[in-house]
């Protein structure tokens, strides 16, 4: 039984060891100039590709009197921003609403908010700094 | 004999591991992955990539004042919730607290234009304006997870702590020079993320993970080596699969909120130097002057401890808290550090300046 826990925790550290080497050799790798060059580099083409093949794509689309997905997403921005000034209308009707009545409008909750304070307990903190 | 004896047992543990991990393996590849934010909870508010979640009350009393949880944009929220026994909301709503949460869903492609303003002021004033009409209360206690932590921090720097009673945030970044892998590999020498926010929009989340498995290389592949070894134990491979389910659900980041990120926090390191710009308002940290806990992990790789204890330095509160924990990045929030120490030490922390 020893034997085998032993051979488990030996395994365990090999593994971490491992993980560790692996873990510095590859900061080291991705960490390097050229990796990050090269990594800008292909996301940056990537990137290039996809708009092209987007602007493209719209203009087929257009041509068969089409929205592109340009068209979609100014449309949908343009409901975010009726969405936004919603938002903000109900918010001020709420303010409203407070400023007639005297009172803030609350959705009562039928948990009384009378809680008190837990009595001390020993937590097994690590290093607590208190100011 | 005894020899005999101990063979035969090894034997049969033998053999029942293999057949357990048979099970385990095939359930592994046919059943779904195991649910995760269990804890009962109402979705009080929702706009575009913003949900606030109530969870609903589990004790007699609660206590006075609310607790408004923001989460990483980069993940999801059910790290918070991701297991019962292991969950962060379903420990604090069972100590006596009313908690929200702001989660976050991915960006549609027409909110590549949400900035840095809109999650740290508009939606955090939003959802502070909704628990305050929920529960009658003027202030809130904030809790910030990682990038939630620097949201909540914005928020309070920029708006003067405006209704908030307590600001709590674990390992939040703040110098964000000392931030390892994310500083290298967002170098300004070879990164252009006008060009990348321009051609895609909303990065992909592809993108932000390759970002966090850089800070560690081998670990995605020492958790499938360990998943492996210890397939026979179902406990194990339910939880691995949670937690592996968490690390890969990666959300996309809004365009040019990931482009101010970028240039204000990585490349100008504003929020350190207390020249940061939100929203029209100075995010000065000194402004944070309201009760402050703020935790960070020993051996957290992703945000290194000289990166996240700039909040407690910087902040001007008389009452500031800083814990330090051993664990990593998770497990300060959702492992056996946060059961057996974060959360019992929060909640003293916080029930005495809740009432």
């Amino acid at each position: 039984m020893g034997d085998e826990s032993k051979k488990k925790t030996g395994n365990a550290l090999t593994l971490a060891t491992l993980e560790e080497r692996i873990n510095v050799l590859g900061q080291a790798v991705m960490g390097s100039d050229n990796y990050r060059k090269l990594m800008h580099g292909a996301v940056s083409t990537r990137s290039s590709v996809k708009r092209a093949f987007s602007d493209q794509m719209a203009r087929n689309l257009h041509f068969y009197n089409m929205p592109s997905q340009d068209d979609l997403i100014s449309l949908g921005e343009q409901c975010n921003r009726i969405e936004e000034r919603l938002v903000q209308m109900e918010s001020n009707l709420n303010r409203l609403v407070e400023h007639l009545s005297g009172k803030p409008e609350v959705k009562m909750s039928a948990t009384p908010r009378t809680r008190k304070r837990a009595p001390a307990s020993k937590s097994r903190t690590a290093s607590k700094k208190t100011t | 004999m005894a020899e005999a004896k101990k063979s035969k047992s090894s034997l049969i543990k033998l053999v029942e591991r293999t057949i357990k991990r048979n099970i385990n393996g095939v359930s592994y590849f046919v059943s779904p992955s195991p649910p995760v934010g269990q804890t009962p909870k109402d979705v009080i508010h929702r706009r575009g990539t913003l949900s606030l979640f109530h969870y609903h009350p589990q004790t007699e009393d609660i206590y006075r004042t609310p607790m408004l949880i923001v989460t990483p944009t980069s993940n999801r929220s059910y790290c918070l919730d991701i297991m019962p026994g292991v969950s962060f909301v379903d420990y604090f709503v069972k100590a006596g607290y009313d908690v929200f949460l702001m989660d976050w869903d991915p960006p549609r492609p027409e909110e590549k234009t949400r900035t840095l303003a809109d999650y740290s002021q508009v939606f955090i004033r939003e959802c502070i304006d909704i628990v305050q009409r929920e529960t009658g209360e003027q202030d809130i206690t904030l809790v910030g997870y990682c990038m939630g932590g620097v949201l909540a921090s914005i928020y309070c720097a920029s708006y003067q702590c405006e209704n908030v009673r307590n600001l709590a945030c674990f390992t939040t970044p703040i110098d964000f020079t000392e931030m390892g892998m994310f500083s290298k590999l967002s170098s300004k020498k070879h990164f252009d993320v006008d060009h990348l926010v321009d051609s895609v929009g909303n990065v992909p989340p592809s993108f932000i993970r390759s970002a966090f498995e850089a800070n560690m290389p081998a670990a995605q592949s020492m958790g499938q080596i360990e998943l492996w070894r210890n397939m026979w134990n179902t406990d194990f491979v339910d939880t691995w699969r949670r937690y592996n389910r968490w690390g890969t659900d990666t959300l996309p980041l809004a365009g040019e909120y990931f482009r101010e990120t970028i240039k204000d926090l990585l490349w100008g390191n504003k929020l350190c130097k207390g020249t940061l710009e939100v929203g029209g308002r100075r995010a000065d940290l000194a402004n944070i002057d309201v009760p402050l806990f703020h935790a960070t992990a020993l051996h957290d790789a992703l945000v290194p401890r000289e990166a996240s204890r700039h909040l407690i330095e910087k902040a001007s509160s008389k009452d500031k808290t800083a814990m330090e924990l051993k664990g990593g990045h998770i497990s300060l929030v959702a492992g056996a550090s946060a059961v057996g120490r974060m959360w019992p030490a929060l909640d003293e922390w916080l029930s005495e300046r809740s009432v």
